[in-house]
């Protein structure tokens, strides 16, 4: 199992006060006892107690205990054991039985959960049926009122809709019927209008993209499969990892970009993968909510080897991982942007409403033009930055040609990662 | 990707009030809404816009950097990024001096981050940028070439004559920023042949030139500006012995009896119009006039029974910092704080300029308990803003165990404290969490303090 480097560590921080306390926590004069296996390592850290806090961190899945009364996760004293980790500072040990019975409880919790979601006896097919035809025609009245709001906005035009209240509202209903995926955009159409200098196309191009998806819902019996599932994921239906039904892609998959964002309180962790022997991407999606960890966060510049089975769409991307092994990283090299931009248009003229598309670039560069940024290929080919400015990247590489991996929205690329490493 | 836009103004400004644009790539709907066609059309050809982009080809690289980065100090790069983050500025600018003394240069991954620092600290961060972060900085458009007082100090310090020439012909001609800036430069090799150029700087039309030129003419004895300041406090104090005694006279003179050169003190609550000007007098005088070692506390003693001992006092103060009379500024220091009255005075200035080895012992004193007052002594360590020993910054952190009050203060303390005072924080501080909270905060900022420095130590 690789081990994580000390960026890694700081990246698994809660924030920047964690990461400095659990650095301090590194030192060996910290720790009364501490050991480690593959699988886990764990140390009795001295405080201001009488008792040393005992802390462990399963390696394998990046989950933490600690008897500190910090509420913060990872505490300081796991990250301090991780970065003690992470500098092969850690004897290997035979864990003590605090440690064990801990791992224990978690792989029994772990079976029990795979048990029970096996046992649970699957809604007969009738019943299931009748309940996504009800929540479908609620959906449907939901999309009715959708389109009228819709069409009154463009009659009088955006200049005069601009107040974000009404959409607001509009897709508070759109919660009502039981359409998340439809209000998500309604809101961000709301917090768009009048917001920079080119919002105007902006919002119109986000306006016909949801009038697609509207118009794709009330004719979803016509549609072929994969495009089906686009649609009931974009309205907002979610396909439940236990329903994937296709045979799992197993590959070796490096980490070579991810976003975090969060919406309503929800945050999201994007990570793309790249399949070693084929090339195929794969998104992954982790959630968290409340500041909670995400269960499995894939780190950009490493790689594993797992099962991935896609999610059923016309282009299928997003997939479910398990039996993860860590593998040392080792990359494909990036190719020129027009080579991203064909796989975009593919992706697109299949499912119009995927958001994102990662594209590798090699050899990449950057450069201004009207104070605008833009990344630019060994053939000259230039796409524009979204708002982020790339002096990070220039500054560290000294704008040399370097392997970047951005995600592309069809009008600007998000840079994810930049590397002078020469991937192979 | 025209046909959008023109579909985007017509959903902007409303289809109530524009018409649509005609296209030819989807079929016909009649009887459908103009609204739903906007709607429809602007979905179709955004596909199309995302789908169809192929890049420009119009924008150039920016320039690519000097592969050579110079000796980075690669180890500091965590420890830095974390001051960074935590805008600890004087922490950073502590890094980059030792990092100058080594020759080493900023890892390239925070020069964003510093960059922005480099306008209020220049001499201190300019060093230790290296090639790419001038590289940078070009790109950015921030001008690091030298200021305009380091251009005329570099012209005065090659030829301190030529300078003068120049400075004589050209200055009717500069405007009175510049004058200034230019007669500033003078004390560079100051000599007897700088005086007609200050001379006439004396007499410019404004006050700060003025003022500039009087703290040159007044900086060496041999100037005529000097000996008739020496002339003016000569009969200033009086001697008089009797058969049992000594007293001191203090003859303050008329503002009347000054030169107009001499500028006039800020005004003093309770300070009448002879004392005011026995201060512009003794101010600009330098110390060691009025006496050193045994004749100076003999002074102090019958100076404080005079009607103007305040006086000379606030001119002494003065004019101890402005000669860098160190006795006399260790003296009149010892002397405030032991009359608890240092505050009345210019505290700051004293406690700033104070010898280390008289700051140090009088603030371990007063820390202690002993002789002086600790809040006294706390508000003058705070003031003077001077690294501390490591025993001064112990005792300071001792303070805690004992003051209620320290934990308020101590973290601001923690930047000038030495950085081996960290072994005084180890042991957790049971009294109240506050405490320990405190405790923990100083512990990190040294912390992290030591760590960028020896972060260094590696380099050659």
């Amino acid at each position: 199992m690789p081990r994580l480097t000390p960026e890694q560590v700081i990246a698994l921080a809660p924030d920047a006060a964690a990461a400095s306390a659990g650095r301090e926590l590194a030192s060996p004069a910290k720790w009364a006892s501490i050991g480690e296996t593959d699988l886990a390592a764990w140390g009795e850290a001295k405080g201001s107690g009488k008792n040393p806090y005992q802390t462990a961190v399963d390696l394998k899945d990046l989950a933490y205990k600690c008897s500190c009364p910090s509420r913060k996760l990872p505490c300081k004293h796991a990250l301090g054991l991780l970065f003690r980790h992470a500098k092969s500072e850690i004897e290997p040990g035979t864990p003590p039985t605090w440690v064990q019975e801990w791992l224990d409880k978690r792989a029994e919790r772990s079976e029990q959960k795979a048990e029970k979601a096996a046992a649970t006896p699957a809604a007969s097919p009738a019943d299931a049926e009748k309940r996504t035809e009800k929540r479908w025609s609620k959906i449907l009245a939901g999309i009715e009122e959708c389109e009228s709001f819709l069409e009154d906005a463009v009659s009088q035009g955006l200049y005069a809709s601009q107040s974000a209240r009404s959409w607001d509202q509009m897709a508070a209903r759109m919660v009502d019927a039981q359409a998340p995926g439809i209000a998500t955009r309604l809101k961000r159409i709301g917090n768009a209008i009048g917001v920079g200098e080119a919002w105007g196309p902006n919002v119109a191009g986000q306006l016909g993209n949801l009038t697609l998806l509207l118009e794709a819902a009330k004719r979803i019996e016509t549609l072929p499969e994969g495009l089906k599932a686009d649609v009931r994921t974009a309205v907002g239906i979610p396909f439940r990892k236990e329903d994937l039904t296709g045979e799992p892609v197993e590959d070796v998959w490096d980490v070579l970009g991810s976003a975090i964002e969060t919406e309503d309180r929800i945050t999201t962790c994007r990570s793309w993968l790249q399949a070693r022997s084929t090339g195929k991407w794969a998104l992954h999606l982790a959630f968290s909510a409340a500041g909670q960890p995400f269960d499995f966060q894939p780190l950009i510049g490493t790689a594993f080897h797992a099962k991935a089975q896609y999610y059923p769409s016309a282009y299928p991307l997003r997939v479910n991982l398990t039996e993860i092994e860590p593998q040392p990283f080792q990359p494909r090299k990036g190719g020129l942007i027009a080579e991203g931009l064909e796989f975009a248009a593919d992706v697109w003229s299949q499912n119009p409403w995927a958001e994102r598309v990662p594209i590798p670039i090699s050899a990449g560069s950057f450069g201004q033009k009207d104070s605008d940024w833009f990344v630019i290929d060994s053939s000259g080919r230039a796409l524009p930055l979204n708002g982020e400015d790339p002096w990070y990247l220039v500054a560290l590489f000294g704008n040399q040609p370097i392997e970047i991996v951005g995600e592309w929205n069809g009008s600007s690329l998000n840079v994810l990662c930049g590397s002078d490493d020469p991937w192979t | 990707m025209k046909t959008f836009n023109e579909v985007a103004s017509v959903i902007q400004v409303g289809t109530q009030r524009a018409s649509l644009p005609t296209v030819d790539f989807l079929p016909e709907t009649p009887g459908e809404k103009s609204e739903k066609q906007a709607l429809v059309l602007a979905g179709t050809l955004d596909l199309m816009r995302r789908a169809g982009v192929v890049g420009i080809d119009s924008v150039k690289p920016l320039p690519t950097a000097p592969q050579e980065i110079g000796h980075v100090a690669e180890a500091s790069e965590a420890p830095l990024s974390e001051a960074l983050d935590k805008k600890m500025t004087p922490v950073v600018l502590e890094w980059a001096a030792k990092a100058k003394q080594r020759r080493a240069v900023l890892p390239p991954a925070l020069l964003t981050a510093i960059l922005p620092l480099i306008k209020k600290h220049r001499e201190e961060l300019l060093p230790v940028i290296g090639e790419r972060g001038h590289w940078l900085a070009q790109l950015q458009g921030l001008d690091l070439s030298p200021s305009e007082d380091e251009k005329l100090a570099a012209k005065r310090t090659e030829d301190p004559a030529a300078y003068r020439e120049w400075l004589t012909a050209e200055y009717e001609t500069m405007d009175w920023k510049e004058r200034l800036k230019a007669v500033n430069q003078l004390q560079i090799q100051l000599s007897i042949h700088d005086e007609p150029i200050l001379e006439v700087a004396l007499k410019d039309r404004r006050k700060e030139v003025r003022e500039a030129a009087l703290e040159l003419l007044t900086s060496q004895a041999s100037f005529k500006v000097a000996h008739e300041l020496a002339l003016l406090a000569a009969p200033i104090l009086n001697w008089k012995k009797s058969f049992l005694s000594t007293s001191l006279i203090i003859e303050a003179p008329e503002r009347s009896e000054l030169p107009k050169w001499l500028p006039k003190s800020p005004e003093i609550d309770g300070m009448g119009p002879k004392a005011m000007a026995l201060i512009d007098v003794v101010s600009y005088v330098p110390p060691s006039t009025w006496g050193t070692n045994g004749a100076r506390e003999k002074f102090f003693e019958h100076m404080s029974k005079s009607d103007y001992h305040r006086a000379m006092l606030e001119g002494l103060i003065v004019a101890a910092v402005r000669f860098k009379d160190q006795p006399w500024l260790d003296a009149l220091y010892e002397l405030l704080v032991s009359r608890s009255d240092i505050y009345k005075f210019k505290g700051r200035a004293l406690a700033a300029h104070a010898s280390t080895e008289m700051f140090e012992r009088i603030a371990l004193k007063g820390l202690r308990g002993v002789e002086y007052q600790s809040d006294l002594i706390v508000q003058m360590i705070i003031a003077s803003k001077r690294p501390l020993s490591f025993e001064l910054s112990c005792a300071l952190i001792d303070t805690l165990k004992t003051s209620s009050s320290s934990h308020v203060i101590l973290p601001f303390f923690a930047l000038n404290m030495h950085v081996d005072a960290i072994s005084r924080t180890e042991m957790p501080i049971e009294q109240h969490h506050v405490f320990e909270d405190t405790r923990l905060e100083v512990r990190n900022i040294l912390s992290l303090r030591k760590r960028l420095l020896s972060s260094l130590d590696s380099l050659a």
